[in-house]
């Protein structure tokens, strides 16, 4: 079966004012076309045969930076029940410390047993690109998963892995380039999941890394690091959850295309309690610093922060009524008083949401007080407020959708005795005029009286749109926006108008 | 590759216009849409600020270090006033009960103690896990957009 997308668009923009400060060009035009295949078809074995393309032609600079047809993306996938076997673009998932990135390339993950499972991956992070100077990054990877005790009463899941990956660049695909930077780079590791039927919890990992940042350096240098997690974890039905995380990473350790902080160390408790069937409170300690053996960082920093929220629904008879109040406390301390980055934040939140007969009404109110224990000058506290609200009317016995949305932003800096004060409004909506044919249309207001001198600013933005859908079964819809923005600033050439007026077809098939 | 990929585009498009059985019809166009919503989502999250809004956004598992990122985005959002944030959509792939979706994205913004308007631009990779039938970021790569 073969279907898709294709929809092509010309826009007009035409700026007044200072033009660099926007992203549009003065009396410009640009098209955008893409197109969206995809085929699915059904082969022996329980095997599903699908793809996925997406390529685009445009000649807008902001959206692409050469004219040709581009492929955006394409995949093709043979898989079924136990085994994948992947082409293209993709999403590699292994463990944290090791590889969880989207790659372009080939990627198989079989089931050999229930006990055994494997991936692999082989595949390019990027392809070259000599304007800027990047090699082609090559990734090649293996995790194996074996999962052990399937039919215990003890365990419902109980899994081992190991893994490795090998990022480097491919320095002749860029021929005769002695300044591009060649990295080298290989994690490898083991990693756990077990729970247990009791709500007993258990993960880990433990990686080790390798680098070199540039293989072709004269000086090549080798750093190596290790990184390691754990956390268990206590679940008694849906009350409580109790789970700790212990985090350490290296100063040295290294992950190209995994996930790690590097140069930490973190202990991390988060308890969740139904205290009842309409409240549920949350408490998190974080407590993390950095500054270990080999550290380049100068000076040891400190955070420790509390986080505690509670969740109601009080009303039985009105499920949709809810409100979170929440407590954030984070001491940072620093043991350099000549380099000092010690300070405290404190945020109180409280947020309601409700429905109004069929109105979906919702406030909120935060208080952030940040005390610059090092320099008290930048002590400051902030208020935030916002509201909002969103319905269906009938008008003319046609459906109106309103929603509208307000927010007010007050600082107050020790440094300074002006208040900094900043209040936006937006409103936007859908008219269905006839069945065919609807109505959109939004306003956004932003107005910031700010402390400083020549900081205040003034936006006024609008926008209307008619989209007209075909008649058929592909949802061919063919849609006219225009759009005027007003930007004021206080300082000088600041101000700018952006008009833009775009024309837009799309067509399912 | 792209030589690579175009060949294997054709050779797909030819062996799936072969075949005849018709089972059912994909619709990657959703992911697409599920992919942009969920990036306008985090980005209206940070334009309109507050601890709460955000917090609401982010996965409990965010890689690598939730508490770290959450902090330095809020000092962020502190000391920047967003004065608007579009998108554009490269790339949406979904595995299992993730998702990465490539973005570049163009801000405009104010910077307390300097006069005027900013503007900055950058791709990222946004990856985002399915919680409570909820997208939530659960990492981020590439240029910093916050």
């Amino acid at each position: 079966m073969i279907s898709g997308r294709f929809s092509t668009q010309v826009e007009f923009t035409n700026v007044s004012g200072n033009q660099a400060k926007s992203f549009y060009q003065d009396n410009n035009e640009d098209y955008q076309t893409d197109l969206n295949i995809n085929l699915f078809e059904k082969l022996s074995n329980g095997y599903q045969l699908q793809s996925q393309s997406a390529l685009r032609k445009t000649d807008n600079s902001r959206v692409e930076n050469t004219r040709d047809v581009k492929i955006k993306q394409f995949n093709l996938s043979a898989r079924n029940e136990d085994n994948l076997f992947e082409l293209g673009d993709f999403y590699a998932d292994f463990s944290q410390f090791v590889m969880g990135s989207s790659l372009e390339g080939a990627n198989a993950q079989m089931k050999f047993s229930d006990a055994l499972e494997l991936k692999t991956v082989a595949a390019r992070k990027y392809e070259s690109d000599s304007a800027a100077g990047l090699f082609q990054r090559d990734v090649a990877g293996l995790k194996a998963d074996n999962f052990l005790f399937e039919d215990s009463d003890m365990f419902s899941l109980f899994r081992l892995g190991a893994q490795g990956v090998s990022v480097q660049d491919d320095s002749s695909t860029i021929p005769d380039n002695s300044s591009s930077v060649d990295l080298n780079n290989s994690v490898y590791g083991i990693d756990g999941e077990m729970r247990m039927q009791n709500g007993t919890s258990l993960l880990f990992e433990l990686a080790r890394s390798r680098y070199i940042s540039d293989d072709d350096a004269v000086s090549r240098n080798l750093s190596s690091g290790m990184a390691f997690r754990v956390q268990p974890g206590f679940r008694y039905e849906d009350w409580f959850n109790l789970k700790y995380l212990y985090y350490y990473v290296q100063p040295e350790f290294y992950s190209e295309v995994g996930s790690a902080s590097s140069d930490k160390i973190q202990h991390q408790v988060v308890a969740d309690l139904r205290l009842s069937e309409k409240n549920v409170l949350s408490l998190t300690e974080n407590l993390y610093w950095n500054y270990l053996d080999d550290s380049n960082q100068t000076k040891r920093t400190t955070n420790n922060e509390q986080y505690i929220a509670l969740t109601t629904r009080p009303f039985e008879d009105n499920k949709n009524f809810s409100v979170r109040t929440y407590v954030n406390h984070l001491d940072r301390d620093s043991d350099d008083l000549g380099n000092s980055a010690e300070a405290t934040t404190s945020t109180y939140g409280l947020s309601l949401n409700t429905r109004i007969s069929e109105a979906s009404v919702g406030v909120f109110f935060e208080h952030r007080y940040f005390d610059d224990k090092a320099a008290g000058a930048n002590t400051e506290s902030f208020q935030r407020f916002g509201s909002n609200f969103s319905r269906d009317f009938n008008v003319f016995k046609r459906r109106l959708y309103l929603a509208a949305n307000y927010s007010m932003d007050a600082r107050d800096t020790r440094n300074d005795e002006n208040l900094s004060l900043s209040n936006g409004l937006s409103v936007s909506g859908r008219y269905e005029i006839s069945d065919p044919l609807n109505f959109n249309f939004g306003h956004n207001l932003m107005i910031a009286d700010n402390a400083g001198p020549m900081e205040d600013y003034y936006t006024n933005k609008t926008y209307g749109e008619l989209a007209y859908k075909l008649k058929g079964e592909r949802n061919g819809v063919i849609s006219t926006r225009a759009e005027i923005n007003n930007y004021l600033y206080d300082a000088n050439d600041g101000d700018y108008q952006e008009k833009r007026f775009v024309v837009k077809f799309s067509s399912n098939f | 590759m792209r030589n690579f990929k175009q060949n294997l585009l054709f050779v797909i498009l030819g062996i799936v216009l072969f075949c005849s059985t018709v089972f059912a019809v994909i619709d990657d166009q959703q992911e697409q849409e599920i992919g942009k919503a969920a990036v306008n989502q985090v980005f209206s999250a940070y334009s309109n600020y507050s601890l709460g809004g955000f917090d609401a956004v982010v996965s409990d598992g965010f890689m690598p270090l939730r508490s770290e990122f959450m902090n330095r985005v809020d000092v962020s959002a502190i000391n920047q006033q967003t004065v608007e944030f579009n998108v554009s959509i490269d790339q949406v792939l979904v595995s299992e009960q993730k998702m990465s979706v490539m973005c570049k994205w163009y801000k405009k913004f104010t910077v307390s103690g300097i006069p005027g308007q900013q503007k900055n631009q950058g791709s990222s990779e946004l990856i985002f896990k399915l919680e409570d039938e909820q997208w939530k970021l659960i990492s981020i790569s590439g240029d910093n957009p916050f």
